[in-house]
């Protein structure tokens, strides 16, 4: 053989590489996107779909803010809310079609993550208490009968005048895309470096030139965004509700426990994480909710004690294990 | 790097323009504890000061302080005169100040490689050559983890230097090194020296290892700056013997 071939190759083998994270990147984002499409085939109740598109992109908005800052948002559901009244406003106030009205609510979720920017200079338990606190407020605000002329106050938000089971689920199918970009992208960008040094060693990342205070505040904002389109979606959707109904807490809750239970850090694992454990909630759960908040207590307690990695975290193990046996025997 | 134009201040207000750092009377207090007690000091560019004094001196608040991990409780940061004293580690890491660390904090789950990208890039050569120049060439794709003590050094250095740094603050990089490893790291700094014109502050214990690459010492004892000048007359100074030998 000519000489350099080794070189050549080991070039080769790399493009390889690069060619085979681009392939599993673009195939994380169509797979569930084509799945979702594809769902309205063998299960007609939209409204069932578009909730587990809704919890899936909730899902991916706890793994932007927890997998890669490590806050733990309990209050997560206020930037859920804040979408859902961001797009009831802008119909019935602005007179927006509902497309612009979900991407609003995205933006009115944004501006209360502004607001809130000041939370992240908390750690630990004491953020997780302020979010949930902040999002009990927002929650008050919002259900506030003086605030009637805005959202119509604890009476409700109707949205049935641009109500289409099509058009929402159509919309949820899109920003689901967008949400597994959002964190293909995150990962491989330097932003996800970045948040990774910062979780790693807040002082050496400071020292490595990085604003760990910017940093953050992307992850927030973006995490946000995703939670503000997955209520103006969900609003659209569902057409009336009340503020309980899209500030209750068992939403962040649940979104935290899917993205755990699928593994954070991952881009599949909340997917699958809100696939599988939404379709157990609405076999079992429904009927009997208190049993199902017991079993999802039980299973926070579990992964946090002996899965910190999540249901990703075991299949990887598993391979590797393989793996290694697989090289051992050969 | 552009031409440093003299500085415009009034004679005995700046320090000269010759002086990259300038630290002036500062002091710091953790609680009712004076680490630092009026320290001054200066580093004209391209002149490595050997910083030394026994445990507890307070030779690794100096650099905290520099580089902007504490603010002094008083007294001032200058550098090329301008005040930069509390300013956060990453505007000064851009601004060109970067330091190593006695226990070295790399990224533990991140490669070599990505340990470096994850830097804001400021210096003129890659991350191979930086890499290659600290020792490191061949193992870019090591997670730090997996590096022994004294590779995990070099990275620390290494991730310093990504940043481009004209001020470096090492900070006891020779502790538990043999004496082949500190020979290859003196020659190491004495390279960045020559050939990058860069400005240290070098903290160490080893005096053999501060003679290969100090060109004068500043002695600290409680907080307190005892003698500056050079090592030899360090060495055969009253004070500073006392608090070597006697202390
Ligand atoms: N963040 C801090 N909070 C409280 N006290 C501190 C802090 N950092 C340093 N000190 C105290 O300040 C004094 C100086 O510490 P410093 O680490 O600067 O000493 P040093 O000269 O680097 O010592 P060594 O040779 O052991 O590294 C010590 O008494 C130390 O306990
Ligand atoms: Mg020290």
């Amino acid at each position: 053989m000519p000489e350099g071939v080794a070189g050549a190759s080991g070039q080769r083998a790399t493009r390889a590489q690069t060619w085979r994270r681009r392939g599993a990147d673009v195939a994380a984002v169509l797979v569930p996107t084509v799945l979702f499409a594809l769902a309205r085939t063998v299960d007609s109740n939209l409204l069932l779909l578009v909730t587990i598109m809704v919890y899936v992109v909730l899902a991916q908005g706890v793994n932007v803010i927890y997998g890669f800052t490590g806050y733990l948002p309990f209050g997560y559901v206020g930037f859920f809310g804040a979408g859902a009244y961001g797009t009831y406003i802008a119909v019935a106030h602005l007179g927006a079609g509902a497309v612009e009205a979900t991407v609003l609510g995205g933006v009115c979720a944004v501006l209360v993550a502004i607001v809130l920017i000041p939370l992240l200079r908390l750690r630990g338990a004491y953020f997780a208490i302020a979010s949930l606190a902040a999002a009990l407020a927002l929650s008050s605000l919002v259900s506030n009968p003086s605030l009637q002329s805005v959202t119509n106050g604890p009476y409700g938000a109707d949205l049935s005048q641009v109500f289409s089971s099509g058009g929402s689920y159509w919309t949820a199918v899109v920003i689901v895309a967008f949400a597994m970009l959002v964190v293909v992208v995150l990962r491989r960008s330097r932003l996800g470096l970045q948040l990774r040094a910062v979780r790693a060693d807040q002082v050496s990342a400071s020292y490595a030139g990085v604003n760990v205070v910017a940093a953050r505040t992307g992850a927030w904002l973006l995490s946000a965004l995703l939670a503000g389109l997955a209520g103006g979606v969900y609003a659209w959707a569902i057409s009336t509700f009340y503020p309980t109904a899209v500030f209750d807490t068992t939403i962040s809750l649940f979104a935290i426990v899917f993205a755990l239970f699928g593994g954070v850090g991952t881009v599949l694992g909340p997917v699958v994480g809100a696939v599988v454990l939404y379709y157990v909630y609405n076999a079992i759960g429904v009927n009997d909710p208190q049993y199902f908040q017991l079993i999802f207590g039980v299973v926070i307690v579990v992964i946090a004690l002996f899965l910190p990695g999540g249901l990703a975290a075991v299949l990887l193990g598993a391979r590797r294990r393989l793996a290694t046996r697989g090289a051992d025997a050969g | 790097m552009p031409a440093e134009s003299a500085s415009a201040a009034p004679i005995g207000e700046a320090p000269p323009a010759s002086a990259l750092l300038a630290v002036a009377a500062v002091t710091k207090l953790f609680g009712p504890l004076r680490a630092l007690d009026e320290v001054s000091l200066r580093v004209d560019r391209g002149e490595v000061l050997g910083l030394v004094g026994p445990n507890g001196s307070g030779k690794t608040t100096v650099i905290n302080v520099i580089s902007g991990l504490l603010a002094p409780t008083s007294g001032r940061v200058l550098l090329e005169g301008q005040d930069v004293s509390g300013k956060a580690p990453f505007r000064l890491a851009r601004r060109g100040i970067n330091r190593t660390f006695q226990i070295p904090k790399p990224f533990p789950a991140l490669t070599a490689r990505e340990n470096l990208a994850v830097a804001f890039h400021g210096s003129r050569l890659t991350d191979a050559e930086i890499l290659e120049l600290v020792g490191l060439g061949g193992r870019e794709e090591r997670l730090a983890s997996e590096l022994t003590a004294s590779d995990q050094k070099r990275l620390d250095l290494a991730r310093a230097l990504v940043t481009g740094p004209r001020l470096l603050l090492v900070d006891e990089l020779g502790a538990g090194l043999s004496k082949t490893e500190l020979d290859e790291l003196a020659g190491i700094l004495r390279r960045l020296v020559a050939e990058l014109g860069m400005t240290m502050v070098v903290v160490e214990h080893l005096m053999g290892f501060l003679e290969q690459v100090a060109d004068s010492v500043t002695v600290l004892n409680a907080g307190a700056v005892i003698f500056s000048g050079g090592l030899s007359e360090a060495l055969s100074d009253p004070a500073v013997v006392k608090v070597f030998i006697g202390g």
